[in-house]
């Protein structure tokens, strides 16, 4: 026989007294936590509305629970009138002058709550007494007094406020960050910045404005250069023809009165011609290519500031759905997938 | 001794007329025997008669009291002298043999000391042949065995009433010879036993009354001679058929 | 045709009162076990073994798989919304007041009022149920009584012992996979649970047990004489047990949030 038919008696005995024990345990422990045992002092408070107050609300004194409601009654003077209760923990708190507040959120977060401000006088206020609350002008007097140990407005729109604040000044930081980021780029596109980009866009713009006074002052020389080297070309023919003609040509070559003679017998004035043409072509070759060593050095930067930019328009971005979806109003910062970064590539490259 | 009398009982199972108004009274401290073909409604009427069907409707009556009306001490009472015997043994198939000799003692008599119980359902195990381990449970055991503890259980309590549906079936004979031996033993003394035997030559020895059925009415009582004897040829026919035919069907 | 309808209802209404009147016999027969020495005082032990010992560790396998989930969940997704404290309520709802009892039920309707429905049907096939009232032995004092406690008692200890793996053990499993400081869990368990849970998931085991084995005990008494009988008294006993469970967790519920 199994042992646990053979001892039923004794192993139903004990399945039973374990699940009743456990219960009044539990129901112990539920007591001392509930303070089921404790004495309460009730008291009595008139409101306006019931508008946010409920049976079971806590009452709180600086975010600590200090009794609750117990019952909630429209009067026939059409005020709400609630019974409470003080723990006797805290009864030393209730105090001549201590008054209640409701605060309700009229925007729906972070719930009401009934705030608790003891009185600054040391008298405590005896069981079943009546306890102003701010909604009438007896609580009001005792505040404006200075009767009432009252923290200024920490109510649950400040503290809801106070939450937001951070953040505000957090995104207002960004855009200003962004604004500033936007107007370098501007300035440095329209070549007005001080910054390392902004003078690489004056440079730059200097450089094409050289470039084109270059071009059009090579432009004439050159037109007159293939004038000349038009001449030179037809006398060239002409010699060449004249050349063809083997009977008078090394006569006429040696002939002191000759072409080559005569070609440098002007008194240099061709070749210093053709030395100023090859100098200004000189000249401009070399501005171009430190005009070229400027856009190859100037590359990356240009690079690195468009990169700048998209990674501020994408903060940007987050930063104004952060507003959209704040927590506090809606389901945080959505995870959004990040763009590949088009900088990537030049930083790969050597220059 | 106690006199058992029905009076215009009728029993109706899904619309079939199982027992036809049947008024019966079985002599006190004597032997009847309900003789009739198989499926007439011995075994249903036997119930009856003993109040474990109630009748859809007339009346059992024990000792001039309705069976059906009694209150709960009357029908202890009434339990405490009767002793049943089933066709089918009916032992409690989560009990072993012990527990279901102890139970009907248990309850009427619940001062009974255990050591007197223990002796008194070991004498009765023994009377009827039961040789085997008291801790088997029914389903361990053979059908004679079931039927020895059957008789056991209902002798236990020491009846002066005994139902006896067919209790010498599916026995072997050494068994069965135990058993007959038993129930001649009853006979003798001033015990009331109503039963339907098969066995037509203890029917025969053992009856002191009769009551001869057929389709669920009961068509002739008396004694075993007087019923042989009727003139109805009906009556004739079936006590012929159920006491000289070995052949014959009645069960 | 309409006197079949006619027919229909008549027996439908006799059966109501038959059932009332079982009921009844049921509760009533029960009472003598409060007050002293039963017969049948084995077989209300015995039910306790097999209905609610025996059950124990299935019982104790949902509720702490349960617990722990909630625990998991609770502490790791409500405080994302600033609703951790939200974790407390939602156990004890689930584990306390709506799904343990329910639960609890089920298994009870699965393991034993199918076995009660079942023993039953053969106790009267074979005649057993006979050879008690030829024997004294009342069926309904001596079989449907303890029965009836024995399932009622042992729905209720299960649904206890379901609060404790539920609220408790699960706590145990969570510490293996996601850590919750032991007092700050179990100071705001103990003052979020209010008594009129407690009382709501009793009620609701105490009403189960009673549908559960009066159902079963009904059908299981309803086979008349055929072995066949047995398994669509077993059905109709799971069935009616189903539904009348739901109903009533419906009714406790609407009444508890109604209040």
């Amino acid at each position: 026989m199994k042992f646990h038919i053979r001892f039923a008696d004794q192993v139903v005995g004990f399945f039973v007294l374990i699940a009743i024990v456990s219960l009044l345990l539990i129901v112990i422990f539920m007591g001392i936590n509930q303070r089921w045992f404790a004495k309460d002092y009730y008291f009595t408070s008139k409101f306006l509305s019931g508008n946010g107050l409920s049976v079971g609300m806590p009452i709180k004194l600086k975010g600590f629970k200090i009794g609750s409601i117990d019952e909630i009654a429209l009067t026939t003077d059409n005020t709400v009138e609630a019974r409470f209760h003080i723990f006797d923990t805290y009864y030393e708190k209730v105090t001549k002058n201590s008054v209640l507040e409701l605060t309700v959120s009229p925007i729906g977060i972070g719930g009401s709550g009934m705030q608790f401000y003891p009185g600054k006088s040391r008298e405590l206020i005896p069981d079943n007494s009546f306890i102003p609350s701010l909604d009438f002008e007896e609580g009001q007097e005792l505040v404006s007094k200075g009767l009432v140990n009252k923290p200024p407005a920490d109510d649950t729109i400040v503290k809801i406020i106070n939450q937001i604040g951070p953040l505000l000044d957090n995104s207002n930081k960004t855009l200003i960050s962004l604004k500033s980021v936007l107007k370098t780029v501007d300035d440095s596109l329209n070549g007005h910045s001080d910054g390392p980009a902004g003078d690489i866009v004056g440079r730059l713009s200097m450089l094409t404005k050289q470039l084109n006074t270059l071009m059009d002052d090579a432009s004439g020389q050159i037109n007159s250069i293939l004038s000349d080297t038009s001449g030179i070309t037809s006398n060239i023919e002409a010699t060449s023809s004249q050349l063809t003609d083997t009977t008078g040509l090394v006569t006429k070559l040696l002939d002191p009165k000759g072409s080559i003679a005569r070609l440098l017998d002007d008194n240099l004035e061709l070749y210093s011609q053709i030395t100023d043409i090859l100098s200004s072509v000189e000249l401009t070759t070399t501005e171009l290519n430190t005009f070229t060593r400027y856009i190859n050095s100037s590359r990356p930067q240009i690079s690195s500031l468009l990169e700048s930019s998209r990674e501020a328009l994408q903060k940007g971005k987050d930063v104004l759905e952060a507003l959209s979806n704040n927590p506090l109003l809606r389901g945080g910062i959505s995870s959004s997938k990040e763009q590949p970064t088009t900088f990537k590539g030049y930083r790969e490259e050597d220059f | 001794m106690i006199s058992i009398k029905l009076e215009n009982v009728t029993f109706i199972r899904n619309n079939r007329k199982i027992i036809d108004n049947v008024s019966l009274e079985f002599p006190p401290g004597k032997t009847s025997v309900i003789i009739g073909p198989s499926g007439c409604g011995k075994s249903t009427l036997l119930k009856i008669t003993a109040g474990l069907i109630p009748p859809t409707s007339g009346k059992v009556y024990v000792d001039g009291v309705n069976l059906l009306t009694m209150n709960r001490t009357e029908l202890l009472d009434f339990r405490k002298k009767s002793g049943f015997v089933f066709q089918d043994a009916a032992l409690w198939a989560n009990k072993s043999v012990y527990e279901n000799m102890i139970l009907p003692l248990q309850v009427h008599f619940p001062g009974m000391d255990t050591d007197e119980k223990d002796k008194k359902i070991r004498s009765m195990l023994k009377a009827v042949g039961y040789t085997d381990s008291l801790l088997l449970r029914p389903a361990q055991l053979s059908n004679g065995e079931r039927k020895m503890v059957s008789l056991a259980r209902a002798l236990v309590i020491s009846p002066v009433l005994l139902y006896m549906d067919t209790p010498l079936t599916l026995v072997d004979p050494s068994v069965s010879a135990k058993m007959e031996r038993l129930i001649l033993d009853l006979h003798s003394s001033d015990n009331t036993i109503i039963s339907n035997f098969t066995d037509p030559s203890l029917t025969k020895r053992i009856s002191d009354f009769a009551a001869v059925m057929k389709d669920g009415r009961v068509i002739s009582t008396g004694t075993i001679a007087e019923i042989t004897d009727n003139k109805n040829s009906e009556t004739r026919d079936t006590v012929s058929a159920v006491l000289y035919h070995q052949n014959s069907n009645s069960v | 045709m309409l006197g079949r309808l006619g027919r229909w209802f008549i027996d439908y209404v006799k059966g109501i009162f038959y059932a009332l009147g079982f009921f009844f016999k049921v509760i009533k027969a029960s009472m003598p076990f409060f007050r002293g020495r039963q017969i049948g005082k084995k077989v209300l032990t015995m039910q306790i073994l097999f209905t609610g010992f025996e059950a124990l560790n299935i019982i104790a396998l949902i509720a702490m798989a349960l617990g722990a989930v909630i625990i998991i969940q609770g502490v790791s997704l409500l405080p994302q919304f600033g609703q951790g404290e939200l974790t407390f309520p939602i156990l004890i709802t689930i584990i306390t007041r709506e799904l343990g009892p329910l639960l609890c039920a089920f298994i009870i309707i699965a393991r034993s009022g199918t076995a009660i429905a079942t023993e039953l049907g053969h106790n009267v096939v074979s005649h057993e149920i006979e050879a008690y009232i030829a024997s004294g032995i009342d069926p309904i004092s001596y079989l449907a009584a303890p029965r009836f406690l024995g399932v009622t008692l042992s729905i209720l200890l299960l649904n206890l012992y379901f609060n404790f793996f539920g609220l408790i053990g699960s706590f145990f499993i969570t510490q293996l996979i996601e850590p919750v400081q032991a007092t700050d869990y179990f100071r705001k368990l103990l003052s979020y649970l209010r008594l009129e849970d407690i009382a709501s998931s009793t009620l609701k085991s105490l009403t189960f047990g009673i549908i559960i084995s009066l159902s079963s005990l009904y059908y299981g008494f309803k086979v008349e004489q055929a072995s066949t009988e047995v398994p669509q008294m077993v059905i109709k006993a799971v069935g009616a047990s189903f539904v009348f469970s739901i109903i009533a967790d419906a009714v406790i519920t609407l009444i508890y949030y109604t209040r």
